[in-house]
């Protein structure tokens, strides 16, 4: 399963909370149940968005597999979220994973055969929740 | 350090990596909503676009 991050999911996880979906979602990459996706736009912006957190800025680098996207999109009217599209595009990812869904951001569940979801919304997907169980009994 | 989440109306708890586990004890005590981390993106989103337009705008003042 391939996932592009959105930076707003990965400064969500950095916050503790009783129901943390985008902390559980990043370790499930971190422990390779998922693969995340990143382009180096994106990397750019995790580094900058999470600054006060170079540590787990590297973990994030250190987890996710690099693609470098030949097109530049313009399919998404906020222009800034192209990059993630892109990133999903290139690698030929299943998900995008955010929580921006408002008008002119990710506001369609899928483009073309990447689907749009929320961090709950993967968690609870028929072919992702084994992978949880799996996490959590580790 | 372990987290929680809700998976199919059950609370999962699992371990958090070392850095993601400093960074919420960093924040422990202080709640992010959705809407306030995507404003936050953006903030740092125009931030670094104006960052980069600065020496352009420079040249024409």
């Amino acid at each position: 399963m391939k996932v592009v991050l959105d930076t707003c999911v990965l400064k969500l996880a950095t916050f503790p909370s009783e129901n943390n979906a985008s902390a559980l979602v990043f370790q499930l990459a971190r422990a390779g149940l998922a693969e995340a996706w990143a382009s180096p736009a994106m990397l750019e912006e995790y580094a900058d968005v999470l600054a006060d957190r170079p540590d787990f800025v590297a973990e994030i680098v250190e987890n996710c597999r690099i693609c470098h996207p030949l097109t530049e999109l313009r399919i998404i009217r906020h222009e800034p979220d192209n990059r993630f599209l892109e990133c999903a595009f290139a690698a030929n990812a299943d998900f995008i994973v955010t929580v921006n869904t408002a008008p002119g951001h990710f506001d369609r569940e899928r483009f073309q055969t990447v689907r749009v979801v929320t961090p709950g919304q993967l968690l609870n997907l028929p072919e992702v929740r084994p992978l949880v169980r799996q996490l959590a009994e580790g | 350090m372990y987290a929680t989440a809700v998976v199919e109306g059950k609370v999962v708890r699992f371990k958090l990596s070392p850095a993601l586990a400093r960074a919420q004890r960093a924040n422990l005590g202080r709640n992010l909503t959705e809407r306030e981390a995507v404003e936050f993106v953006e903030t740092k989103r125009r931030s670094r676009a104006l960052r980069r337009a600065k020496p352009y705008l420079e040249s024409r003042s």
